[in-house]
């Protein structure tokens, strides 16, 4: 597959190792739903994490986790929506480097 | 605003468990998506309308059990969609939830430093195969959580660690802080022939 973000979990599943290459065990991040977002601002410390939550928000919403909101579906992506998200990976991956 | 709301899921089916939450779905009737809470399923008129048209198991699944609590109209618009069109697609639907799931199992076998996700898509996976093999396996379509345990051909995964996977699934959609054993329900997911069940799932269907 040339593209590797087709499919929405590929894509979830590429942001989410970004975030826990730098939080594993139980800082890591479970999902992109805004109620796991919320849940590892809490734990990783909302301080520390607030240059990451902004570029990690686009990339949920991107995925059709905040926007679309249809929790258990797993809908291939456009191509248009694919390139958005590498082009937001790195932009997280930038804030995800300065963490402390 | 208008919109219809819906409650559907265990709470309809009176499934009921200290994990359990609401399952709402709103419809609404304009471009305000935002206004709702982030735990709701939101869907346009539009989108559950073409699910209705392709008969996809979504579809059934609200025609069979959603309630609606509060409508814009006279009729919900659930209603006023009718019967959906045939559940056509299990086989397609199987192989696809099949590939997602062997891909999760691919990561949690190398470690991945995202296990919880993981093993969440694992569960959704075979939970949702379950539900689709149910369209032909049992005398009507089942969309409970225990679904791979009432089908003809029973999972093979423990009920310990599917509920596990469970919990790990509502860590990633809720936020849910309910302690979860992740390395050992790995272990136990890893242990078993769970790539066997789907392929005699995927035959008898």
């Amino acid at each position: 597959m040339t593209n590797t973000f087709l499919n929405k979990v590929s894509a979830e599943r590429s942001v989410l190792a970004v975030v826990n290459a730098r939080n594993a065990g139980s800082r890591q991040l479970t999902g992109l739903s805004s109620a796991a977002i919320e849940l590892w601002r809490r734990k990783v410390g909302t301080e520390v994490t607030k240059d990451v939550v902004g570029p990690l928000v686009v990339l949920a919403e991107l995925c059709q986790r905040l926007s679309d909101r249809s929790h258990e579906t797993f809908e291939p992506l456009d191509a248009s929506t694919a390139k958005r998200i590498e082009s937001q990976l790195d932009a997280l991956r930038s804030a995800v480097a300065k963490l402390p | 605003m208008t919109h219809d709301i819906y409650i559907f899921g265990s709470a309809v089916r009176g499934e009921v468990s200290s994990s359990s939450d609401i399952d709402v779905l709103a419809i609404p009737f304009g471009a305000c998506r935002e206004a709702y809470p982030s735990s709701w399923s939101v869907y346009s008129p539009e989108t559950i309308g073409s699910y209705f048209r392709e008969g996809r198991l979504f579809a059934w699944h609200l025609h069979l059990e959603a309630k609606c609590i509060y409508s814009a109209g006279q009729v919900s618009f659930l209603s006023s969609l009718g019967v959906p069109a045939s559940y056509s697609t299990a086989s397609k639907d199987i192989d696809d939830l099949g590939e997602m799931l062997r891909q999760s199992l691919w990561e949690i076998r190398n470690e991945t430093n995202s296990l919880i996700y993981e093993l969440g898509i694992a569960y959704t996976a075979i939970r949702d195969i379950a539900m689709s093999a149910s369209w032909v396996m049992m005398d009507r379509p089942c969309f409970s959580r225990n679904a791979p345990y009432l089908l003809p051909i029973t999972c093979p995964l423990s009920r310990e660690a599917y509920d596990g996977a469970m919990h790990a699934r509502h860590s990633s959609t809720r936020g849910s802080e309910r302690e979860i054993d992740a390395i050992r329900i790995a272990e136990i997911l890893r242990a078993t022939p769970i790539l066997q069940w789907v392929k005699d799932v995927r035959s008898a269907v």
